[in-house]
């Protein structure tokens, strides 16, 4: 098994009487789009500030390219950057003279780092906001411009903390795409209350819950890859189709979840390939002429976080 | 500690406070402070100037020495040698300046990481430069920008004493001018790094301000009980606070002067110290 870039060991933190980390575990091999996900207060902005070393864990250790990580003994210049959550930029000088400074003390020299600010500006499609002020800026734009940040140079590993909350949907998609479009180059560690999000996005997932990880696998792991069909109607069925499909011996179990509006389907993956089981249900569709909107293999990850979390 | 970062950080701070708000409250501050002081100087040179040689004037010096050494906690003997041995108005300036730099250093020094570590902006700092550059580099901006406006008040005093029949004193003058800068130099360092400690210990700028002026009232009132009830070791506490022996400075002699040196070198490794202490493990 190769070393992984990210390792996180036994690792606590306590605020007084409440225990935000209790002795967590992950790991996040290179080159992967890790996501991070628990209800709020799970202990995941405790986690990255840890892995930063923005403060000191009570116990247990943090390595990033296996070199320990402390508050006093930092990872590498430039081999890590961070989308903090709540962090703000100064409101003097300009957002251009920011990410320069920035730049500058990631490496980079005089011009060098001045054209690395505009282009991740323009990564983030605010190339126009160089010479503007960080408090002149809306909520989305500020998050973009930290997220621009955090690609400056050329690091290692990228922790995005809920990169998309707050931004409209077109500038949320924008920072799905550029994610997707470094895949594979780069290792992100993105969390974020957005499962769809994080679904569509990441190869791996860890699910937090109480200060610990629950949950550490591959995406098709978590989601239980080939044992159920999941589909969107555009109208609860008639029970002549649900007795349908259960007459048909392919599926274990069928059922109508009224509360999450799906038709779920379960089926033997020894017996049966999910290609087979999905063409099997939406041939049934077919046949009646019901329309449906979505079908999803496995389960939805919302439904492996609330297992996982309730 | 990374030279380069140093380096970076600092003119960033540098440039950041020279031109944004707490850099105007700085120079006004030391205008409101250092400018009157300097025309109350080149009047008093013009004073001194028109008494020369006058007896009665010289006369009426010598009571003054008591309540002067009283003030300054030097003795009287220092005192009169102080009057004698130095141009009266640049004495004058030299211990205005000493009064004036805890405030200035206030001033300048309050906001040195507070803000910073309340709005989370050193988190994008933190994977670029280490803890310990990055406290140095702010305390050491803040030194600079007093030693910058004392320099400027320097020039100011200069131009405004040429005009004055033996106002400069000719070089040598101009070195006790220079001594007087590095002495307020050397007395800014434990000011600048108490602040220091205090922003690590606090997020808000106005509460390491407080801290800080709290700090200095507190020791200064237990000092006070201390020598009024006549109880040795609380009259001490008030030598906790570098402006203890401040007025050392003034002095030729030099063991007053290593006492104060020694003294402000000594809080200022202490300060430097529990800043660093504070501020290396502290949530960022």
């Amino acid at each position: 098994m190769s070393s992984p870039l990210l390792e996180v060991r036994g690792l606590a933190k306590s605020y007084g009487s409440v225990h935000a980390l209790r002795g967590l575990d992950l790991r996040v091999d290179a080159g992967r789009i890790f996501g991070v996900v628990g209800p709020n207060g799970a202990g995941k902005t405790t986690l990255f500030s840890l892995v930063c070393g923005f403060t000191a864990a009570d116990a247990g250790e943090v390595r990033v390219a296996g070199q320990l990580v402390t508050p006093t003994t930092p990872p590498p210049r430039g081999s890590m950057a961070i989308l903090p959550q709540d962090a703000l930029l100064g409101s003097r000088p300009s957002i251009g003279a920011q990410l320069t400074y920035l730049a500058r003390l990631g490496g980079l020299r005089g011009q060098e780092a001045q054209k690395e600010a505009r282009r991740v500006l323009a990564l983030v499609d605010l190339a126009d906001v160089f010479d503007r002020r960080p408090h002149t800026m809306s909520h989305g734009m500020s998050k973009r411009v930290g997220i621009a940040q955090a690609f400056m140079g050329s690091p290692q590993l990228i922790i995005l903390d809920e990169p998309t909350a707050g931004l409209d949907p077109h500038a949320a998609a924008d920072i799905r795409q550029l994610i997707r479009g470094i895949r594979g180059e780069r290792t992100i560690v993105v969390s974020s209350h957005n499962l769809t999000e994080v679904e569509d996005l990441c190869h791996e997932v860890a699910i937090v819950h109480e200060g610990r990880v629950v949950q550490q696998q591959t995406l098709a792991e978590v989601l239980g890859e080939a044992a159920q069909l999941t589909m969107r109607l555009s109208s609860p069925p008639e029970e002549a189709l649900l007795l349908a499909l259960r007459g048909l011996g392919v599926f274990s179990e069928v059922s109508f979840d009224q509360g999450a509006d799906r038709l779920r389907v379960a089926f033997d993956p020894q017996r049966l390939s999910a290609g087979r089981a999905a063409k099997q249900l939406v041939s049934e569709l077919v046949e009646r002429e019901v329309a449906f909107i979505e079908l999803q293999v496995g389960k939805r990850l919302e439904d492996r976080f609330l297992e996982e979390t309730s | 500690m990374n030279r380069r970062a140093l380096v970076i950080v600092v003119g960033f701070e540098l440039k950041r406070m020279l031109i944004g708000p707490r850099g105007i409250l700085t120079f006004i501050a030391m205008l409101i402070s250092l400018v009157p002081t300097c025309f109350w100087v080149t009047r008093l040179a013009e004073e001194l100037h028109e008494m020369r040689g006058d007896a009665v004037g010289a006369a009426l010096l010598g009571p003054v020495y008591s309540p002067i050494a009283w003030l300054t906690d030097l003795p009287d003997s220092e005192i009169e040698l102080l009057f004698s041995d130095h141009p009266p108005h640049l004495l004058a300036f030299f211990a205005a300046c000493l009064w004036l730099l805890p405030m200035l250093s206030y001033i300048t020094g309050f906001d040195q990481t507070a803000t910073d570590i309340r709005s989370r902006y050193l988190r994008f700092l933190l994977l670029r430069v280490d803890r310990a550059t990055l406290l140095f580099a702010r305390a050491l901006a803040v030194f600079i920008v007093i030693a910058l406006g004392y320099a400027l008040t320097m020039g100011l005093l200069v131009v405004m004493l040429s005009g004055v029949e033996g106002g400069i004193g000719g070089a040598e003058g101009l070195l006790y001018i220079l001594r007087i800068w590095l002495c307020v130099l050397f007395f800014s360092v434990p000011m600048v790094a108490l602040l220091s400690w205090t922003n690590a210990l606090s997020a808000h700028p106005y509460m390491a301000f407080a801290l800080a002026l709290g700090m200095q009232f507190t020791l200064w009132v237990v000092g006070l009980i201390g020598s009024s009830q006549e109880l040795e070791p609380l009259s001490y506490v008030s030598k906790l606070f570098p402006t203890a022996y401040k007025y050392n400075l003034l002095s030729d002699d030099f063991s007053l002067l290593q006492v104060a040196l020694v003294h402000q070198l000594g809080l200022a490794l202490l300060f430097a110290a529990m800043a660093w202490f504070a501020f290396r493990r502290r949530d960022l």
